[in-house]
């Protein structure tokens, strides 16, 4: 199990060298100069061929894309054009916790809505309510999140003032925002969910556990739950990927300042230092979880896998 | 009758169905059986023949299935199990009557400790607390001869042979001393040297607990080690009854004969001495008029395609659906089943 | 009519899922064809006068902040739309495809270094690549097909590749090889027909997704540009007038879902017609 842990972890090594070479190489390969962004806007030409020259933007881009990775492996990303500010500062001090807050409310949400409304259907399967739910999470998985903040703003902010339409830190702001980002993957949850339950609960194990003279309710949360959530974990782990995503549409929408608002401010204002360090981050943010994941699945399956 | 006292279970005219897509298949066709205390019974048949969700529908364990129980009497101990509620069927599975799989690979949950999977039928049954539930789970897997009975309690299936498994299961479905068990297979899963093993430790079981037993099996062999009297089933229906020396001995339906010539035994070890039964088993969604074996059968004349023997009883309780057995009554010759390429 | 198609027909049929998304999918797929007879006023035409007027027997969808009708607009969306679904997933598909099945025939070196490629892309959450590659070549819809085009490859690459490795090693390939068929022939007669269930299944779902992709991209500012209509780029325009003029970001999302709703429930049938065994 130790070796598998270490053969895994090692196996990220290589995903985030090529990461940094594909965020290194879209930033180099930009239109528009940093220099003369880091320049200003009335600088000439001289000046903006010494400021090349400071950032090192003359040199072979080998040597370029060398001293971006020894710089963010001692934690320099570089400074914003923008706001001059330092890239780590700015999204370690004042934007990661927001978006690794909200994204863990999603991923909640996403987890308890998905895991009842999978095994309601999965018990009740061919009922009228199976259908009707999973009709439900055909449409969550179908809405696109960006119209489904607006809808939810509009009906509960606006038509019924119930809630803040922008905003992040108040537990009545968070609820929109955490809705909008858990609900397509409550519903590719809810799908696993029943589909695995469905499944288990044709295996042999399971018309022994009723021979055993097991009720209906011991049958499904004793016997068929723990085996049919193993293959869950890894949604979930997948699902925090479109999470990390969701929150750019979210926090955009709901004007939090958070990550994702980072990562389009920055679009926007051709900011290309603080672009490659939000990319980079949330990348690595995201190979790590995949690699924890995977760690889980294989410690909690050891018991199916082995034979 | 005083004999009545002794019945454990009376199958009466069950049926079975299944409702698919293609149309209704009629897995168990009016099937009747009955065992006593202490008896064990086999019932023989190839793959389809209705002999599983004949043990299945006993439990009524085709929960899952497009199975149903649409005619019929199961009587256990003079109750008919057909009428009761889920709830009072639960208190008798695996309490009163119990189950042995085919495929101990897959019948145990991958994610409970074996000793849980044990203790868990007998605090569903038993008032008992946890430890003294653990403590029988221990007891019974030495009853059933596990080693290191503590040990193995706390590991999970896949640490344990197939072999071991299926001991798992027989101690799972005695652990509440059972008056009915029903062996589904209990050894086709199984390495040769096992089945011997396995197949003995059931038996012992029995004569031990005094219970009734019924083996459900395509293989005669394990007919004659383990029990009293055997029922063949073909096709959802019982084609002959008869206590097992006497079907040894004379079998008198067609398809039993077949059967008893396909066995390899040893005093016939050449190859030609092998007989095949011609022919599939009939679709169960296109059944034959006639009699179900008429289309396979050597001795098949015009009425066995058109009309369906009834099951007679040529004496004591000696039973038979074959027309050559109700219209002439006369002994059937063996020799008319030959190997297909023996001729 | 044989007796075996009537009843593969009459399966398709009973596919409640495959039929009714089908069904959907045709319907817009019409609009997009007929989008001039079927809509009413030029889509870019602009008029001050009728700016923001809800919907009426005249604008059945109302008219947005420069007076352009809603109803045109969206009709004339639904060819962006697909033509993004459906150009971004043949291109991510084919490139796709074609390196899943030469990872998964070669094996070896080639396959490692290929998926740990597709690793790398697929490393990068969601829509964050496309986004990036948008950043990178600027905005405007072929770019848009592009970028959600490299978005798609990775995952159309991990599951041919696993289908061909399955069918790698069935015995009869062995045999083909062994009667001297080139590796060519192989992968296009052989090996390509046996995998293209999952990769039709996938298609079908991505175009869904590729849909939505392209939509965020729009709806964020950086996808297809005004005045090009375009269902995620609409909503976003009609945010800012979502207090009083509601209907302006409620029809063109509304469009969006009903057309990837169409799709799910196309692929989801097509999933279960084609492999039974792995619906989910």
């Amino acid at each position: 199990m130790l070796i598998f842990i270490v053969r895994r972890l090692l196996q990220t090594i290589p995903v985030l060298l090529g990461v940094s070479l594909v965020v290194f190489l879209m930033i180099h390969l930009m239109p528009g100069c940093p220099a003369r962004a880091m320049a200003g806007e009335a600088a000439d030409p001289a000046q903006i061929e010494i400021m090349r020259e400071q950032m090192g933007l003359n040199d072979p881009v080998l040597v370029q894309y060398f001293r971006f990775i020894s710089r963010a492996l001692t934690g320099d990303l570089g400074t914003s054009v923008v706001s001059g500010r330092s890239v780590v500062d700015e999204i370690f001090e004042a934007r990661f916790a927001i978006t690794f807050h909200l994204a863990i409310l999603g991923t909640l949400t996403a987890v308890v809505l998905g895991l009842i409304i999978g095994i309601v259907s999965a018990t009740m399967k061919d009922s009228f309510l199976d259908v009707l739910l999973m009709l439900v999470a055909l449409f969550g998985l179908s809405i696109p999140n960006f119209w489904l903040a607006i809808l939810l703003i509009i009906e509960f902010s606006v038509n019924r003032g119930l809630l803040p339409i922008v905003g992040w830190g108040e537990l009545n702001q968070m609820i929109l925002p955490t809705l909008t980002l858990g609900i397509s993957g409550a519903a590719i949850i809810a799908r696993m969910t029943r589909a695995n339950l469905l499944d288990v609960l044709s295996q042999d194990y399971i018309r022994t556990a009723r021979a055993k003279g097991a009720g209906e309710l011991i049958v499904i949360y004793k016997h068929a739950l723990r085996n049919a959530l193993i293959p869950v974990i890894t949604v979930v782990g997948l699902q925090f990927g479109g999470l990390l995503t969701g929150a750019i549409i979210t926090e955009t929408v709901f004007a939090i300042n958070g990550m994702g608002r980072l990562i389009m401010q920055s679009i926007t204002q051709r900011d290309v230092i603080m672009i490659q360090g939000t990319v980079l981050v949330v990348s690595i943010l995201f190979v790590a979880v995949n690699a924890i994941v995977d760690i889980t699945y294989r410690l909690v399956n050891k018991r199916v896998d082995l034979n | 009758m005083e004999k009545d006292k002794d019945i454990v279970l009376q199958v009466e005219n069950l049926q079975t169905s299944f409702f698919t897509e293609d149309g209704e298949l009629k897995a168990v066709n009016d099937v009747s059986f009955s065992i006593e205390k202490g008896q064990s019974l086999g019932i023989v048949g190839e793959s389809g023949s209705g002999k599983s969700i004949t043990s299945l529908s006993i439990l009524r364990l085709l929960t899952g299935t497009t199975g149903k129980i649409i005619g019929g009497k199961i009587l256990f101990k003079g109750e008919d199990l057909t009428t009761f509620s889920e709830k009072k069927m639960q208190s008798i599975r695996g309490n009163r009557i119990s189950m042995i799989f085919q495929e101990p690979m897959t019948s145990l949950n991958p994610t409970i400790t074996i000793g849980e999977q044990i203790a868990e039928v007998i605090r569903g049954h038993q008032k008992k607390d946890r430890k003294s539930a653990w403590e029988d789970a221990v007891k019974m897997l030495s009853g059933v001869g596990i080693p290191e009975p503590e040990k193995r309690a706390k590991q999970y299936p896949f640490q344990l042979s197939g072999g071991m498994r299926q001991r798992v299961m027989i101690a799972i479905a005695i652990s509440c001393q059972p008056e009915l068990l029903i062996a589904d297979e209990p050894t086709t899963a199984l390495d040769v040297t096992i089945q011997a093993q396995i197949l003995s430790l059931i038996k012992k079981i029995q004569r031990r607990s005094g219970g009734a037993l019924v083996m459900i099996t395509h293989d005669l062999g394990v007919i004659a080690e383990t029990c009293d009297a055997v029922a063949v089933m073909y096709c959802g229906k019982i084609v002959e009854y008869a206590s097992v020396a006497e079907l040894f001995e004379s079998p008198k339906h067609p398809y039993t004969m077949g059967l008893l010539n396909s066995i390899p035994s040893h005093e016939t070890d050449s190859e030609e001495d092998l007989y095949i039964i011609d022919g599939q088993v009939p679709s169960p969604y296109e059944l034959p008029n006639g009699c179900l074996f008429a289309p396979r059968c050597p001795y098949a004349k015009e009425i066995c395609q058109n009309a369906l023997p009834e099951l007679l009883n040529l004496y004591g309780n000696r039973l038979v659906r074959c027309h050559m057995q109700q219209t002439e009554g006369r002994e059937l010759e063996h020799d008319r089943w030959k190997s297909p390429s023996g001729s | 009519m044989s007796v075996g198609t009537k009843r593969k027909l009459k399966k398709i049929f009973k596919n409640r899922q495959l039929t009714l998304g089908g069904v959907i999918v045709i319907l817009f797929i019409l609009v997009a064809f007929f989008a001039p007879f079927i809509a009413p006023f030029d889509p870019l035409e602009q008029s001050m006068p009728r700016r923001l007027q809800a919907p009426s027997s005249e604008h059945i969808m109302g008219t947005d902040n420069l007076g352009r009708d809603v109803f045109s607009r969206i009709v004339f969306g639904t060819r962006v739309s697909l033509v993004v679904g459906v150009a971004s997933t043949l291109m991510g598909g084919i490139v796709g495809v074609f390196f899943g099945i030469i990872a998964g025939y070669y094996g070896k070196a080639v396959d490692t270094v290929i998926m740990r490629v597709m690793d790398i892309l697929l490393a990068f959450p969601g829509i964050l690549l496309a986004l990036g590659i948008v950043a990178v070549l600027g905005s405007g819809t072929e770019i848009v097909i592009v970028a959600v085009a490299v978005w798609a490859v990775p995952t159309f690459a991990r599951i041919v590749r696993g289908s061909t490795l399955a069918v790698k090693k069935l015995e009869y390939i062995d045999a083909i090889r062994a009667v001297g068929a080139s590796d060519f022939r192989i992968i296009f007669l052989h090996i390509l027909p046996n995998v293209l269930s999952p990769i039709i299944v996938q298609a079908t779902l991505n175009v869904g997704s590729a849909i939505v992709a392209a939509a965020v991209l729009s709806f964020l500012g950086v996808g297809t540009q005004a005045p090009t209509p375009e269902w995620g780029s609409m909503v976003n325009a009609g945010r800012q007038f979502m207090m009083e003029n509601s209907y302006l970001v409620f029809f063109p999302g509304l469009m969006i879902f009903l057309l990837v709703v169409g799709i799910n429930l196309f692929g989801d049938g097509l999933r279960d017609h084609l492999e039974p065994k792995k619906s989910k």
